[in-house]
């Protein structure tokens, strides 16, 4: 777990180490200081939020950056539907485990400060898997156990571990919405890719053209497994060459 | 078919045609990041096996004994998660105390397993399949053998990998999930073998 | 005693608190799970027994390896209240996961009304056409069900098909087409002798033929 966490504050090796720490604050120094006295603190807050928002969402991305959650990431993304579904679930438990978590931050007591984690994660997992079961049971049947599995998704922990029992309320949910959207992005962009190339569709429709042959293998776990790994190439190529353009 | 058979089967079946990382995509977040030695990749996989072999029975018996009777059944995920939780936490006592030796070896990797995905994965499958007591008992000590297997192959390949001239952006996780890829292809020779 | 409740609090509070929330979620939410289940098999036995005007449910006894137990089968009913047709739910391993299905039994339990796939999680692409592939299904239509089904591969161009009890797999998925045939065969075994206690139906009837199966065929 020690090593997790450490492994998730040391993403990102380019800019600096704890990024994750000490991105927000970075984020609010860049105005000069004396303008920032000057802002009311709610505004000052509200931009901490948001920086912590979009910096979840992309640069921070729990699946590119910080290899998290990878087993969704993996297993539901065969094709663009139930990748979206699992993103929202996934989202929706992450943020309120988020908000949960910040409000109990200084009861938490660091023995039992995992144990917290699990239990309101699993509690709000439980909740989403009831949802799904009774508005949407094609979807709930097609996701199966991945549904329960969001518990021990290593992105939500490392989020209340290193944001949320940190931090005040707002920028815990900001936060959360932030890396829920960001995985959400993330597996949507890689079932994109699955779906198209195994059955010509996106979102069930079919829009390549007769001529193509599906590649079923990408549908198979070893397509996903492919796919996964030379996106991550594309982006961290995209990733090195941003700052190479950034130091010259 | 009688008791034995069926138990094999489960094993086999869990152990290489549901192979937990190639088919179920369990455990990756490990199996990324301890496969990089042989020797602490074994560590691991039989830590996880420990573990989930207690889970396994143990998440069986309070799901049927104690969920099902009461139709407690929608508390399943949290009770099974303390369970792991619990667990492994008995665990790592249990052997810091009494083989430290044991300890020295793979006590690093207890911590660790608890949000291990392949171990409440496993259990919620078993639960899924409807297994009996003892095919469940089977099926987590597959399953974590299965795992190990997985991940000791895994490392072989990236001790090789290292020696290799891997495209820069390639490099770490990407190449990583490639072999993994290719790997998954083979396993996918065991489709079909269990009946 | 107090340290413990100074240590532990807030686990208390939450606990007590979550398995609250837990609790309501479940209940309002419990009755549409599970009419969404009742809704799907009911789903399953209308696309077999299509001319069935009521459904009816009854538990026999079967017999498995010395043991007995429950068996649930559904009865289709027309407007007469005649059945038209017995449909029973079976399991089995295909080729990667467990697949589960709904058999259908003719009134006279001397040929299938069909089959419908309940679960299934094989390869996509190529297993997994047992759920929408209409041929393969079709095939289970009709077929005498007095003894078991062969599998064979592809309708072989020199010897048309000629045999009632061969069922020709998906190609590319031959062996979930066995799985899903062997399924049907070893369910259908089982239930045959207490269905046949179930609507008196007497053996001699047994021996279908084209005639016999006017009735009940699709």
């Amino acid at each position: 777990m020690i090593g997790l966490f450490s492994r998730l504050l040391t993403r990102s090796p380019g800019e600096g180490g704890g990024a994750t720490a000490d991105a927000p604050a970075a984020a609010g120094s860049s105005a000069p200081d004396g303008a920032s006295a000057g802002v009311p603190v709610a505004a000052r807050r509200q931009s901490e939020a948001l920086s912590y928002f979009i910096k979840d969402l992309w640069e921070e991305n729990p699946v590119f950056r910080g290899l998290l959650g990878m087993c969704p990431t993996l297993a539901v993304t065969a094709a663009v539907k139930p990748a979206l579904t699992m993103g929202l679930a996934a989202t929706f438990v992450i943020v309120c485990s988020n908000a949960l978590v910040s409000l109990m931050r200084n009861a938490l007591t660091p023995h039992l400060r995992i144990l917290m984690f699990t239990l309101t994660i699993s509690v709000f997992v439980t909740i989403a898997d009831l949802f799904l079961k009774a508005f949407m049971p094609e979807m709930s049947e097609v996701l199966g156990p991945y549904v329960p599995l969001i518990i021990v998704n290593c992105m939500i922990i490392a989020r209340a571990e290193s944001c949320a029992s940190k931090k005040g309320v707002v920028i815990s949910i900001f936060d959360g919405l932030g890396t829920g959207f960001g995985f959400t992005l993330a597996i949507i962009m890689l079932a994109t890719i699955r779906e198209l190339l195994a059955d010509g569709a996106w979102f069930g429709f079919r829009i390549l053209p007769d001529w193509w042959v599906p590649w079923t293998v990408m549908k198979l776990p070893a397509g996903a497994f492919l796919t996964l790994g030379f996106m991550l190439a594309v982006i961290i190529h995209l990733h090195a060459r941003k700052q190479a353009k950034q130091a010259a | 078919m009688s008791g034995v058979t069926d138990l094999i089967i489960a094993f086999l079946s869990i152990a290489l045609v549901n192979n937990l990382v190639f088919t179920k995509f369990l455990g990756i977040c490990p199996y990324l990041g301890v496969s990089k030695k042989t020797d602490m990749a074994v560590g691991m996989g039989l830590a996880v096996t420990f573990v989930l072999t207690l889970s396994a029975a143990m998440t069986w018996m309070i799901n049927n004994l104690v969920l099902i009777p009461l139709d407690l059944g929608f508390t399943k995920y949290i009770v099974f998660i303390l369970v792991i939780a619990s667990m492994v936490q008995l665990v790592e006592m249990y052997v810091r105390k009494f083989y430290p030796g044991l300890y020295q070896s793979f006590g690093i990797f207890l911590p660790l397993i608890t949000t291990n995905c392949a171990i409440l994965g496993t259990c919620l499958f078993i639960d899924l399949w409807g297994y009996g007591f003892l095919k469940a008992v089977v099926a987590g000590f597959g399953g974590g053998l299965g795992f190990t297997m997985a991940i000791a192959l895994m490392a072989g390949i990236r001790e090789r990998l290292e020696l290799a001239e891997v495209p820069r952006p390639l490099q770490g996780a990407g190449i990583t999930l490639v072999a993994a890829g290719i790997l998954t292809l083979a396993f996918m020779g065991f489709s079909g073998m269990v009946r | 005693m107090r340290e413990f409740f100074k240590r532990s609090w807030l686990v208390l509070v939450c606990a007590f608190a979550f398995g609250l929330l837990l609790a309501v979620t479940y209940a309002s939410w419990q009755p549409r799970i599970e009419r969404n289940r009742i809704l799907r098999l009911q789903r399953g036995i209308r696309s077999i027994l299509t001319d069935a005007d009521s459904i009816a449910t009854d538990t026999l006894t079967i017999e498995r390896g010395g043991a007995e137990m429950p068996a649930v089968v559904y009865t289709g009913l027309d407007e007469q209240n005649q059945p038209v047709g017995y449909v029973f739910a079976a399991k089995g391993t295909g080729f990667q996961d467990r697949i589960e299905l709904l058999v259908g039994l003719g009134p006279q339990l001397a040929r299938y009304r069909g089959i419908a796939v309940l679960f299934a999680a094989e390869t996509p692409g190529f297993g997994d056409a047992i759920r929408d592939s209409v041929i393969f299904k079709c095939q289970f239509i009709g077929t005498p069900a007095d003894s078991p089904l062969n599998v064979v591969k592809g309708p072989d161009k020199d010897r048309p098909k000629t045999d009632d009890y061969e069922i020709v797999s998906i190609t590319g998925a031959t062996i979930t087409s066995e799985a899903v045939t062997r399924i049907v065969n070893r369910r259908n075994q089982e239930m045959r002798e207490a269905l046949r206690e179930h609507t008196g139906q007497p053996r001699s009837t047994e021996q279908p033929s084209r005639q016999a199966a006017e009735g009940e065929g699709t």
